[in-house]
């Protein structure tokens, strides 16, 4: 895609039109491995997951180890992710597992930090 | 049982071991206690006035929407579009805030965003492009826009278009895909052609019995020969007057983004099957097997399932009217209103798939208490109905701003969704808004 567009990083409160601040950026860095959490085998995790997409769609959830695979396999069967076998299959579980598990609702609270 | 308020504060509390907080801020009976109510209240900003409401286990909308925490929502800044928020940004999806949809049609720059693939570049000879109709009929039609435009009646309507997805990021476990809250959703003007004068002319066999739909959008993994995405629909719906091929929106060219200069518009069903930059449509003799059909994509549970466990595809049947849904957009979440309010005038819209919406709710104490909204009539059948409502606020502090409405089959909206499912399909939750009236 040609296209090409430009986001800005805008805090919480910015969305209600109370902006706080807004780092506007000329265009869409690459990105890096250290947008993972840390852990074993990240870099590798990183790569394998970003070559088709941004890490944001991975970012965005959270699952249990079983749920990974299951991912996983949507990548294989529909997306043409070549398949992960042995270690390195296992060392991705266990890093996504890790990295990205299951979460509770995450909260942001549009009145807290406002006043004072 | 105190709040060890010293240990963390309410608000990380309830961030990172909600089921923690919950047992500490509510006593047996479900009710805020003393001191607990205090910290609430001092959590979300100001006294909660319908507190002896509030149900047990209930986290406040103010606290239960937007960015994660420690994340901050990503602001689409693209030419000709609003501010909406990016929920990816490869493939680009990005999705219109409930506030941003006030207007009763949709202006093109508010149209939320969603690609499966890599989006094809703007066309310049927009008349020259091709659509081909082939499969089960007697002729295959290859049609130029330009011919299409000459040969068939134009129609004018106003139609929903919505994303299967819309309303995901409300699932617990966390559904897989984009977290979409409620702004995937679209009522603009489209013009074009019906699809069926177009099916028609091409001339329907006995076998034909679906459609699959092709675009000029390539999968992400770079193989040209894989669809990016590829749905279609039974032949009743393609033969519904509603369901068009549309070269036109709000009186002008269709936005690159949103699929120029031809997709299809089949409303009230999952956007996947309103093909943008649409250049075939394959007719089946049987369900089309294209990406996107099989598996849990797009699929809900026939038997209801137990929330995050192993999916079975057997017990899944396609996504086809999407579920009942209402907004409130014009007091976005988290307004502060002026001091001395105690009344608020309430606007926004709701819409029901296949269904029209027969009744429309709102309340300011957690439901306690529901008062009726003014509802309009749809613009025509598949448009969003609009509906208005005044509420009470007895007194200063903080208050939701829930909505619910009901569609033509008697359904409505719970308050969180049901049947869970992997990918996240039919989540329809009310919409809160939260406000505090300053003391
Ligand atoms: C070969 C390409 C490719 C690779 C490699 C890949 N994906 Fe995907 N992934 C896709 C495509 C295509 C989609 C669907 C995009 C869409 O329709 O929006 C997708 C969607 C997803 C989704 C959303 C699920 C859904 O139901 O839409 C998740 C989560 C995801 N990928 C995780 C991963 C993870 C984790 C990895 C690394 C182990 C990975 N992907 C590697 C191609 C790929």
């Amino acid at each position: 895609m040609s296209m090409k567009f430009v986001f800005a990083v805008v805090a919480a409160a910015a969305l209600l039109a109370f902006a706080a601040g807004s780092v506007a950026q000329d265009e869409r860095e690459p990105e890096e491995p250290t947008v993972f959490p840390e852990g074993e085998y990240r870099d590798e995790a990183f790569y394998l997951c970003t070559a088709c997409h941004g890490s944001d769609l991975v970012r965005a959830q959270g699952h249990t180890r079983e749920r990974w695979a299951e991912v996983l396999k949507i990548m294989v069967d529909r997306h043409n992710m070549a398949e992960l076998e042995g270690e390195e299959l296992d060392k991705t579980l266990d890093y996504l597992a890790k990295a990205f598990p299951p979460k509770g609702r995450v909260y942001s609270n549009p009145f807290l930090n406002r006043r004072q | 049982m105190g709040m060890r308020s010293k240990e963390r504060g309410l608000f990380e509390l309830y961030r990172d071991d909600p089921e923690r907080a919950d047992a500490l801020v509510f006593n047996r009976r479900g009710l805020l206690k003393g001191s607990a109510l205090a910290a609430m209240g001092a959590a979300v900003g100001g006294a909660i006035p319908f507190s002896g409401n509030m149900p047990s286990g209930y986290i406040p909308a103010a606290l239960a929407q937007g960015a994660p925490a420690g994340t901050q929502p990503k602001i689409l800044k693209m030419d000709g579009k609003a501010d909406l928020v990016i929920l990816g940004d490869k493939p680009l999806v990005a999705e219109t805030p409930e506030h941003l949809l006030n207007d009763d049609v949709t202006p093109n720059d508010k149209i939320f965003i969603r690609n499966n693939g890599v989006a094809p570049d703007a066309v310049s000879n927009p008349d020259s492009w091709e659509l081909t109709v082939d499969g089960e009929v007697n002729n295959v039609l290859k049609l130029t826009l330009g011919e299409m435009k000459k040969k068939f009646q134009p129609v004018t309507l106003a139609l929903q278009m919505e994303c299967g997805g819309n309303g995901r990021s409300a699932f617990e476990p966390k559904a897989s895909g984009n977290q979409w809250t409620n702004g995937a959703i679209s009522n603009a003007r489209w013009t074009g052609v019906r699809l069926k004068d177009v099916l028609q002319a091409a001339g329907l066999k006995p076998s034909a019995v679906y459609t699959g739909h092709y675009g000029t959008d390539t999968h992400l993994s770079g193989d040209a020969t894989k669809p990016a995405i590829s749905r279609g629909v039974p032949i009743t719906k393609a033969m519904e007057e509603h369901t068009i091929i549309a070269y036109a929106v709000n009186g002008g060219p269709i936005p690159q983004i949103n699929g120029a200069p031809l997709r299809l518009i089949v409303p009230g069903w999952p956007g996947s099957t309103s093909q943008k930059w649409v250049n075939r449509i394959w007719v089946r003799d049987r369900e089309h097997d294209g990406q996107g059909m099989g598996g849990t994509s797009y699929r809900v549970p026939v038997k209801p399932m137990v929330p995050g466990d192993k999916a079975d595809p057997a017990n899944f049947r396609i996504l086809e009217s999407m579920p009942v849904r209402s907004i409130i957009t014009n007091v976005p979440n988290g307004t502060e209103l002026k001091a001395g309010t105690r009344q608020v005038a309430l606007r926004g819209h709701a819409w029901a798939g296949e269904n029209t919406v027969s009744d429309v709710q709102v309340s300011a104490d957690f439901g306690q208490t529901w008062t009726k909204a003014k509802l309009g009539k749809a613009a025509n059948k598949y448009a969003w109905q609009t509906w208005t409502a005044d509420l009470k606020l007895p007194d200063a502090g903080y208050y939701e701003l829930w909505v619910k409405a009901t569609d033509s089959n008697g359904r409505s909206q719970g308050h969180a969704p049901g049947h869970w499912n992997p990918q996240g399909y039919n989540g329809n939750a009310m919409h809160r808004v939260a406000v505090l009236v300053p003391a």
